[in-house]
């Protein structure tokens, strides 16, 4: 009867001769946080956020005058005030993007639509633009309009420090001929990667609405080795770290009228909790907060306290971290995002078809996770530092929560390699990224019946 | 000979026993028939959706078996049963990605064309008719502990490293005074956890019903239409988890007396008290499962003063209607209003006792507030007390000495049942540390100690603020 079963199933089946059927003991990786920076941030709101801005434009300009002078030689860098001794000379100029938008969140217009005092239109709109937008660029103290054929509205992306090659218009306004981001950020120290080990991305499980779904069942039984033969059971060992990147509990603000809500998330954090702590018990999961978690709203959003998920955070395996995420796996260094950053990015431009993961890899050569906050993304106003630049180059750069995967592994000038990944929404798509520490390699795995 | 073959039967269940922990395999290879015949039990008869996550756990073998099995039973009925099968299919697709997916078998086929490889396939279920494969969803989750893959990380912290984790280093001043309750508090979680089987379920919704009803006995109304169903429940957890053994008879008249008794006392305490206190506690018990199970411990002790109550009432034969004893409270009261100085020590022990009444849900946010408009109005009473005998201050902070000695006062007084009516309330709140160690083990070990520590803050609380 046996060798019947395994003639049409492989080898699923333990063979008589063996003892017991196989268990496998799932690989351990080194595993190390490194978002400590987001957690430790001073809690004072009593500060301006202008300070960002310095602090952001202070650190980067230090990264870009060494690629502004092998890019540009002999070309003067001057500061905006000095601008005008140049008598409209070409020179470079280095600041803060900003976009001018008449539609971005703004508290003021709130405040007035509410007491009726200007027309409410801005809630339908799906992102911040207009056609009477402007580009300007800021350093510390003046700001200039952006003109000509090089400036496309659609690209300015508020926030994002650059360095601009052009001469000032007679009219006060500068004549852009070219650019310079800061570039990725260089990689610390070039290794050999011989692990085999893997890592799972997962976003936007939105336990809330999908608690009762057949694709998050078989993941699970996929992840814990449930479901498949002993060959692919033996292979899952190789995962060793499930990162959920935000939107665990709810996936969007719809948050129900009726009176008994807070009831409600109580019962589906109590689901969230069992969930995780299944999960937590046979695979090492970091969960990340997402845009509709209860976390703090504004980045860098900290763990999920461990009251609120009592069995998960009982278990050393389960690790609750922030939003956006720095780590260190098998000495690959990862940054994540939970996808605010990317999707705020996109309402700023209004640009529909370019993808989530061009968005991501050009915060890549921004060397800054998510450039638009303070301006329209919430923010704690730490002031400092700029805690969003990014230090080092990534091996593995991801953003969650977007609606389909996408992967690209991105090489840069000086040996960088990343790996860009946009993690999609498993209670649309129902899938899950694999990627591989070895070589980078990202593939992913869908879920789901017919 | 039916002993003897008794004795070789039980042989045989024994060395199956030993059997099954030796060599699994081997027994469940020769018990595979039983396997079959059961799952037949669970898809015909139970006409379950026989999952091999559940299989696997029900039948506590490993999930790989458990697939075998249902492969088994497949391969052996398909021809002659009416049933349906649903596979699972793990492959590679033609675009790089992976898919694992569940299919029904006449669509076996064409769902295989989508892969550029299957690298794997199981029976995934089998039932007597799914009409959507979405419907397996529903079927019952499986243990992860029957699975292929274990993880040697997933190690409890420890309470301590869980509270430095919960509470920070920030907490370490206050770390001293919230030990009990976050050890008590984590143990009660740990225990939450083992209580998943549906027998602790059915006990902790035993627990809460029983809650309820000793909340409406404590409420402000006593509501004489909600009483009996409320003591009958209260006196169904006596029987289930104190396994006290009482007459039905003797519980049903001493409810009644309880009841007016209760009544008595809500009189007596602060209506708006109770009032607000019912409310929070309705609120508690819903949330948050440590808060109400601590709370439940908590009005335990209460109901084991209020046992105590009724069952010393029934001892001494004092059987009265709970009519009468409305009266003879009221004439109590008329008593009271002569003998001051009886007052005054009443007086005093039912500002305790409706402080510890309140305390019950130690952990209530409004247990402060409540305090607060007692004590003013009771505090004159408190500093005449003491000023004019200061022996009772000692009694005062040794419970039980109090307890002893107003027992004795209450003998002198005379032998009116209101008096005694008020003895026992006063026991009610002192009582349970006597009784606690022998009964509350039973229920939550460390609850209790948790319990007597909070009980005895609360005291000195209050009598630092009549200090001043």
């Amino acid at each position: 009867m046996v060798h019947k079963a395994e003639e049409e199933c492989d080898n699923l089946f333990v063979k008589s001769g063996k003892e017991k059927p196989e268990t496998f003991e799932r690989k351990q990786a080194e595993y190390k946080d490194l978002s400590k920076k987001f957690i430790n941030t001073k809690s004072d709101y009593s500060k301006q956020f202008s300070h960002i801005y310095s602090a952001r434009l202070a650190e980067l300009r230090e990264a870009l005058i060494p690629r502004v002078k092998a890019k540009w030689e002999n070309v003067a860098i001057v500061k905006l005030a000095d601008l005008e001794k140049l008598e409209n000379q070409q020179c470079i100029i280095i600041g803060t993007l900003y976009k001018h938008q008449q539609w971005k969140p703004s508290i003021l217009r709130e405040l007035s639509e509410e007491h009726q005092l200007s027309a409410s239109c801005s809630a339908s709109k799906p992102n911040y633009c207009s056609e009477k937008d402007q580009p300007f660029l800021e350093d510390e103290m003046l700001r200039i309009k952006l003109v000509g054929e090089q400036v496309d509205i659609k690209q300015i992306i508020t926030g994002v420090v650059c360095a601009i090659l052009g001469n000032e218009n007679s009219d006060g306004t500068f004549l852009v001929k070219d650019w310079c981001f800061p570039g990725c950020a260089p990689k610390e120290s070039l290794k050999e990667y011989t692990t085999q080990k893997k890592l799972i991305l997962v976003s936007g499980l939105n336990l809330s609405n999908n608690c009762e779904s057949l694709g998050m069942s078989l993941f699970v039984e996929w992840l814990c080795g449930m479901a498949g033969n002993i060959t692919i059971q033996k292979d899952n060992t190789f995962i060793v770290r499930l990162i959920i990147a935000g939107n665990t509990v709810k996936n969007n603000d719809t948050s129900q009228t009726s009176t008994n809500t807070s009831k409600e998330l109580g019962e589906v954090i109590k689901f969230v909790d069992t969930f995780l702590s299944n999960l937590a018990t046979c695979c090492s999961v970091t969960l990340m907060p997402g845009e509709h978690d209860p976390s703090n709203a504004m980045m860098p959003q900290r763990p999920f306290h461990p009251c609120l998920l009592p069995k998960s955070s009982r278990l050393e395996s389960f690790k609750s971290t922030t939003n956006p995420w720095v780590g260190k796996i098998e000495g690959r260094i990862i940054i994540g995002c939970s996808g605010q950053s990317i999707q705020d990015i996109v309402k700023v431009t209004g640009e529909t078809d370019i993808s989530p993961l061009e968005w991501l890899e050009k915060s890549l050569l921004w060397r800054h996770i998510c450039p638009t906050a303070p301006d329209t993304l919430l923010v704690c106003p730490y002031y400092e530092k700029d805690l969003f630049i990014m230090e080092t180059c990534p091996d593995i750069y991801f953003v969650g929560n977007t609606d389909k995967f996408e992967t690209k592994l991105w090489k840069g000038d000086e040996n960088q390699i990343v790996r860009l990944i946009s993690v999609p929404r498993f209670d649309t798509t129902q899938t899950a990224v694999i990627v591989n520490l070895d070589n980078l390699d990202t593939q992913y795995i869908s879920f789901g019946n017919i | 000979m039916f002993k003897r073959r008794d004795v070789t039967a039980s042989c045989l269940i024994l060395a199956k026993i030993i059997c099954r922990k030796k060599t699994r395999l081997n027994m469940i290879m020769e018990s595979l028939h039983e396997y079959l015949e059961t799952v037949a039990g669970y898809i015909f008869d139970d006409d379950k959706l026989v999952t091999y996550k559940w299989l696997s756990k029900e039948l506590e073998v490993h999930v790989n078996i458990a697939k075998q099995i249902l492969w088994e039973f497949w391969q052996k009925y398909k021809e002659k049963k009416q049933f349906e099968c649903v596979f699972l299919l793990m492959g590679h697709l033609h675009d790089d990605g992976m898919r694992v997916e569940i299919v029904k078998e006449k669509n076996l086929s064409t769902a295989k064309e989508k892969y550029s490889k299957i690298i794997s396939k199981h029976v995934y279920s089998l039932q007597k008719t799914l009409p959507e494969t979405q419907l397996l969803m529903l079927a019952e989750d499986g243990d992860v502990k029957f699975s292929g893959i274990k993880c040697i990380e997933n190690n409890e912290r420890n309470d301590e490293e869980i509270h430095m984790f919960r509470w920070g280093t920030a907490s370490r001043e206050i770390e001293s005074a919230s030990r009990e309750q976050v050890q008590s508090s984590v143990s009660e979680a740990a225990s939450e956890r083992k209580a998943t089987s549906p027998e602790g379920k059915q006990v902790a919704k035993k627990k809460n019903a029983d809650r309820k009803g000793f909340d409406n006995l404590f409420g402000k109304a006593i509501n004489k239409q909600k009483n009996p169903s409320a003591s009958s429940n209260a006196d169904k957890v006596e029987v289930d988890s104190f396994n006290h053994k009482k007459e039905t008879s003797k519980n049903v008249s001493a409810e009644k007396k309880k009841n007016t008794q209760k009544g008595g006392l809500s009189n007596f305490l602060e209506l708006g008290k109770n009032q607000t206190k019912t409310p929070a506690d309705s609120l508690n018990k819903g949330k948050s499962a440590n808060s109400s199970d601590k709370e439940c411990a908590n009005s335990f002790d209460a109901e084991k003063g209020a046992n105590s109550l009724t069952k010393e009432a029934t001892e001494e034969k004092v059987s009265k209607t709970g009519f009468k004893q409305i009266q003879n409270m009221r004439s109590k009261k008329r008593n009271r209003s002569k003998e001051t100085n009886n007052a005054v020590k009443k007086r005093k022990r039912i500002a305790i006792q409706s402080d510890s009444s309140n305390s019950e849900p130690s952990d209530n946010e409004n247990e402060s507030e409540l305090d607060l408009p007692l004590s003013p109005e009771s505090s004159p009473a408190f500093l005449k007390d003491r000023s004019v005998s200061p022996p009772q201050v000692k009694h005062e902070n040794g419970k039980r000495k109090v307890l002893k000695i107003v027992d004795k006062t209450f003998e002198e007084d005379g032998f009116l049942v209101t008096k005694k009516v008020h003895v026992y309330e006063s026991c009610s709140e002192e009582e349970p540390e006597i009784i606690e160690p022998k009964n509350e083990k039973k229920i939550v070990s460390e609850s209790h100690s948790e319990v007597k520590g909070k009980k005895n803050t609360k005291q000195t609380t209050l009598m630092n603020f009549f200090k001043k």
